[in-house]
């Protein structure tokens, strides 16, 4: 073999280790944001109660909505019965991709106790988005299937397409965990120059809530308005898993659906990346 | 060897100067006013290999944004620094690898989660093979005696047992450079001495090099051969602890208790420079003296000599004064 392959190999090599250390590193974040929410559980609870509240309210408005027109019709190419599985399905999946990073950003800075968390090797970025994956996932085992179930049981809500829309489903959702808590970064990097952006976070709470599809599928907007969400990322957070869901992807648009998701993950990492170093190079630490 | 290496080293800071009153506030919004703060200012230093070095000064002076730029989270404005080969804020991944921090102030430790799970995650963050990490856990459990403590949560623990935990935290994994940021503030006087005695176990024992800042002085004392004093951002004292009480101007003590009314005119004649007589009571005098300008022998033989004596104390000056002096005028 000849010594450029040989480096060649080397590297490879030298790239598996670091990523499998990477992802045990990593790892113990998601575990660390998955015993955090276990130390205030009580708390989810409520939560359940809320979720249950939320999709009642919307379940109740498509149902006035629907009242006049006849058995089976549909409007903007969904039915009553696709409209509720939407409505009910894009709240149990938000319980899942929601994250606070944003917060714990603002949090960090106006404390100035980010300051513990940048003498650890460890890249902050990386951190903040493995951490808010183990809240994730503890939501998921202990509070999206109760408030599924509950859910299911109340509504009238189809069963996915079929297991392949399901899979996409899932996939889909991950993704827009990825998406929004790379945009939340974005968001807490506000904190630096602004320290405090909680006007900002509230704005955004319901600019997602309309932009990602959440509250009404991208067909019920206005022409103009509707060429401006496609657009932008945040449709990959609701709109497009719960599409997958509901059986309303073309399989020959799937592959442009991964592309885009693969795109945006890097624009916003990248991003997120520029405005850090940004931050982190012209940061004054408050307090002692 | 020298471990840290520090030159003309510089920190400022862009202050945003409010204007007073309501009015004030509302051209705040449109035009801002700046000024610049120096908070170091070209500092030189450097620490050997194994070094226990104290670097203190007054509040504001410049002690802890020096710590933070060392500890690599804090990007310097001008001048160069090296750690253990490393720039630190650049290299700061690789870097912190190596070296251990613990600010008194504030906890590392997650708050919620019970203190053994935090060193668990930290063991993954540095990497630390499983029997290392098993071994040192159950060094440090032992000496810092941490037993009860590793299945509470950090936000149940008293401010004692916190640091005991943030101590150990920030040497789990092996750490070659200790920075310590008032680590024992708040502490009572029980905890701060255990504290102590296992500072020095670390330093002497496995040859952590460790920087102390702190406002305990009489902790310097005990603890560190060498001192650098800052203020306003310069260095102004740095050097052997011992030497600081031969400096210039630092007066040494003698309280003189006469038998009869003290004769504090004849005194003062009997001297024409580096003496200061102060009556205390009647028949008592305390004299302060520059020992580099008359010896102690000189100075208590001319008083002995014709005067009966009941009392006669020399003392040396107290680190506090010593450095309290040294805040107030400098080093001359």
């Amino acid at each position: 073999m000849n010594a450029e392959a040989m480096s060649a190999a080397k590297s490879a090599v030298s790239f598996d280790r670091s990523l499998k250390s990477d992802l045990r590193i990593y790892w113990g974040f998601i575990r660390n944001g998955f015993l955090n929410m276990l130390a205030y559980r009580l708390r989810y609870v409520t939560g359940i109660l809320t979720y249950l509240l939320l999709v009642s309210v919307q379940f109740f408005i498509w149902q006035g909505v629907y009242s006049d027109s006849v058995e089976g019709a549909s409007i903007n190419g969904y039915s009553l019965s696709e409209m509720i599985t939407y409505v009910a399905v894009g709240w149990i999946a938000r319980s899942f991709y929601h994250s606070n990073i944003d917060y714990e950003i603002s949090d960090l800075v106006r404390t100035g106790q980010i300051g513990i968390y940048l003498i650890r090797p460890v890249n902050f970025q990386l951190m903040l988005i493995f951490n808010s994956m183990g809240e994730s996932l503890f939501r998921i085992a202990c509070f999206s299937w109760p408030i599924a179930l509950t859910i299911l049981f109340v509504f009238p809500v189809q069963l996915p397409a079929s297991a392949a829309a399901f899979f996409m489903f899932c996939f889909s959702t991950l993704v827009g965990f990825v998406v929004l808590a790379q945009f939340n970064f974005l968001i807490g990097m506000l904190a630096f120059p602004l320290k405090s952006i909680q006007g900002v976070m509230r704005a955004k709470y319901f600019i997602i809530q309309l932009l990602s599809g959440l509250l009404l599928p991208l067909a019920f907007f206005p022409d103009w308005f509707r060429w401006i969400v496609e657009v932008l990322p945040f449709k990959l957070i609701s709109y497009v898993p719960l599409q997958f869901y509901l059986g309303k992807v073309e399989s020959s648009e799937v592959a442009e659906i991964l592309l885009t998701q693969a795109a945006w993950i890097g624009i916003l990492w990248f991003a997120g990346r520029y405005f850090w170093m940004r931050a982190f190079s012209r940061l004054t630490l408050q307090g002692g | 060897m020298s471990v840290i290496e520090v030159e003309n080293l510089s920190k400022e800071f862009r202050v945003f100067s409010r204007r007073e009153g309501v009015g004030g506030a509302f051209r705040d919004l449109f035009q801002r006013e700046y000024r610049t703060l120096k908070a170091v200012d070209e500092i030189s230093f450097s620490v050997e290999k194994g070094e226990l070095l104290g670097y203190i000064g007054p509040n504001g002076a410049g002690k802890s944004t020096s710590i933070k730029m060392l500890t690599g989270i804090l990007k310097p404005t001008g001048g160069k620094m090296e750690v253990l080969g490393y720039h630190p804020f650049r290299d700061r991944k690789a870097y912190t690898k190596h070296i251990g921090v613990v600010f008194g102030q504030r906890t590392q430790l997650w708050w919620d989660i019970a203190v053994i799970e935090s060193f668990s995650l930290l063991s993954r963050i540095y990497e630390i093979p499983k029997d290392e990490y098993k071994e040192r856990l159950g060094k440090l459990t032992e000496i810092l005696d941490l037993k009860e403590l590793l299945h509470t949560p950090v936000r149940k623990l008293s401010l004692g047992q916190r640091l005991r935990c943030d101590l150990a935290s920030s040497l789990i994994h092996d750490p070659k450079v200790l920075f310590l940021d008032e680590p024992t503030i708040g502490l009572d006087a029980v905890a701060k001495d255990s504290m102590r005695s296992f500072l020095r176990t670390i330093n002497r024992d496995f040859g952590v090099t460790i920087i102390l800042t702190t406002h305990d002085l009489k902790e310097i004392e005990e603890l560190c051969r060498r001192i650098i004093v800052i203020d306003h951002g310069h260095i102004i004292y740095d050097g052997d602890l011992k030497n600081i009480r031969k400096l210039p101007g630092m007066c040494k003590q003698v309280s003189v208790e006469f038998v009869a009314a003290a004769p504090l005119e004849e005194l003062s004649s009997k001297f024409t420079t580096g003496v200061k007589f102060t009556q205390e009571s009647e028949r008592s005098v305390v004299v302060d003296y520059d020992p580099e300008k008359i010896s102690t022998v000189e100075l208590v033989k001319n008083v002995l000599t014709g005067y009966e004596i009941a009392d006669l104390k020399i003392t040396e000056p107290d680190i506090e004064e010593i450095v309290m002096k040294i805040y107030r005028d400098g080093v001359a």
